[in-house]
């Protein structure tokens, strides 16, 4: 009965496998849908002692789903209203076990990047600016969610390190006096990507039903490690959908897009 | 003695920031936007002024660059949520090279504000810590912490000469709530030497003395308190109206047609209408009533 899921609930569900019960999680100021319904679904299925940060002011809600998460309704159903600051030192301390995190370049070692494409000075194209990218390392391990997995938004290199990852390899965050943390996987509309514990390099964890492994390199800008035999990323499933959609988000904001599965 | 009143009208407040200032401003991407402070700075043609915003900004800012009195900019991003990823203005005069950029993220934000608030003239935070942003600001540089060796990033403070700000009520003295987010808006306030409120409502002080833990600016930090109505127009002013969407995405839409789309928008709205009346009056009640927050944190 997984038939006619969409991309986001796709991704709804592979973060809310990811998170653990009991664990402090984070969800951003902006285009947070995607990550607040799997922190609900996680909640509601496996991990009833996860709680959240979400949307830069309020810790804990049972606000309905909304792709707007700092509008003052958020703050009705919230257990506490919060100032941003609060949680981003909640970050630096290294309390948060789990953020969510997109940009508009993604590299091999999972660096991401939200301020410019080209030259710092001179740039081809300037992006919005980093927003709390750099604080977000500071998660025990964040996720990144990229909407759409092309060449372009898959390189080799990041222009801007706005988000550090692995930063250029083993060792290296360290180095950046990063002592924990980074990037645990990466989920685009095609696939499911991890890193390599070795190298910190990005490595194909599955592929999303309908899509080829051929199809995920072609559009990655940069050299994937493939594993041996890739697996398909499992579809939702029927309780996973049944509760997505009647508890978690019920006016469907997750299936306002073409179907895929 | 009586006790003075700091209730301005909108150019006298605006008067009170001078060309060359750094300016921070409160509020979060389309929420509690002090846009009708904004709309007279644009108005008075403040120039060159060190544009700093708490959070993360969104037509505030952009409208001010476009408006031609920024120099330089501290912000963690300038977008639009959904209407646009960039503010418009800001990416032609970054693309144009016409404008300095003290490029950060919101921990080093938070750090270099934390400056001002304690009087010290750097503080050390990890945020930066990996991120590209060392080099191209050299007001951040990688430190050793003297006593445990490792590294830090000390970020240099900044202090803003005024910060604005936008609230649901205020007293005539300048004592303010924040009752819907909180976001940067209390570093901001306490960062800057002195601080412009705005406010949908000026209120008698017993108002504020019934719920005094609500009070986050304190009358001794407040230079004005300016009443308007809808003075975060488009954006939201939490816990009375949400962000007008209609306005919000024509403003975006003309600012991204180019430098002459700025310019009509700027004649229609903000110099085209020199009051907030005359501004309010050309959405009309129909469009302003309809933003209204019915419902408010305490009724249920």
């Amino acid at each position: 009965m997984s038939q006619g899921y969409t991309i986001s609930e796709l991704m709804a569900c592979v973060f809310a496998r990811e998170i653990k019960d009991g664990e402090l999680g984070g969800c951003p100021g902006v285009r947070s849908e995607v990550p607040l319904a799997s922190v609900r679904l996680a909640q509601r299925m496996h991990a009833p002692n996860t709680t959240c940060y979400y949307g830069a002011i309020v810790y804990n809600t049972d606000a309905p789903l909304s792709k707007f998460a700092t509008e003052y309704d958020r703050i009705i159903g919230a257990e506490a209203s919060v100032a941003t600051y609060e949680w981003f030192d909640t970050l630096h301390r290294g309390d948060i076990d789990f953020f969510f995190v997109g940009g508009m370049q993604v590299d091999m070692y999972g660096n991401l990047n939200l301020v410019c494409l080209g030259d710092w000075k001179k740039p081809t194209l300037r992006g919005p600016g980093s927003a709390g990218l750099n604080t977000v390392t500071f998660a025990r391990r964040h996720f990144i969610w990229i909407n759409e997995h092309t060449s372009r938004v898959f390189v080799p290199k990041v222009d801007f390190i706005s988000c550090p990852g692995y930063l250029d390899g083993p060792g290296a965050r360290e180095g950046a006096g990063l002592r924990w943390g980074g990037p645990s996987i990466v989920v685009s509309p095609l696939a499911v990507m991890d890193f390599d514990q070795e190298t910190k390099r990005m490595r194909l964890r599955s592929v999303h039903p309908g899509v080829t492994v051929d199809e995920v390199k072609q559009n990655t800008g940069f050299e994937l490690i493939i594993p041996d035999s890739v697996p398909q990323t499992p579809a939702p499933s029927e309780e996973e959908l049944r509760v997505l959609r009647t508890e978690v988000d019920p006016a469907g904001i997750l299936r306002n897009e073409e179907p895929v599965g | 003695m009586l006790r003075q009143s700091k209730v301005r009208s909108l150019a006298e407040a605006v008067s009170l920031i001078n060309n060359g200032d750094t300016v921070v401003v409160c509020g979060f991407n389309l929420q509690n936007k002090p846009m009708a402070l904004v709309r007279e700075i644009i108005r008075q043609k403040k120039k060159n002024l060190w544009l700093v915003t708490a959070g993360p900004s969104s037509i505030d800012a952009d409208q001010l660059i476009g408006g031609g009195c920024v120099r330089k900019v501290a912000s963690v991003s300038i977008s639009a949520e959904r209407f646009g990823p960039i503010g418009p203005c800001f990416r032609r005069a970054v693309q144009q090279q016409s404008i300095e950029i003290w490029e950060c993220e919101q921990g080093i934000m938070t750090a270099a504000l934390r400056g001002a608030i304690q009087g010290v003239p750097f503080v050390p935070t990890v945020a930066g810590l990996g991120g590209d942003f060392v080099k191209v600001n050299p007001d951040l540089k990688v430190i050793q912490d003297p006593f445990e060796g490792r590294p830090v990033v000390a970020v240099k403070t900044i202090k803003p000469d005024v910060a604005l700000i936008h609230t649901l009520i205020a007293d005539e003295f300048g004592n303010a709530r924040l009752e819907g987010g909180m976001f940067f808006d209390e570093l901001a306030v306490r960062a800057a030497k002195k601080v412009i409120v705005s406010t949908e409502n000026v209120v008698p002080t017993a108002v504020i003395q019934h719920e005094p833990r609500l009070t986050r600016v304190f009358s001794h930090m407040t230079a004005a308190v300016v009443e308007v109505p809808y003075g975060s127009h488009p954006t939201a002013c939490h816990g009375a109206y949400t962000f007008d969407e209609e306005a919000c995405g024509e403003y975006i839409k003309a600012a991204r047609s180019g430098p002459d789309g700025f310019q009509e928008y700027a004649d229609k709205y903000i110099s085209g209408a020199p009051t907030q009346m005359e501004y309010l009056n050309l959405f009309g009640v129909e469009r302003l009533l309809n933003i209204r927050t019915k419902v408010r944190v305490g009724d249920i």
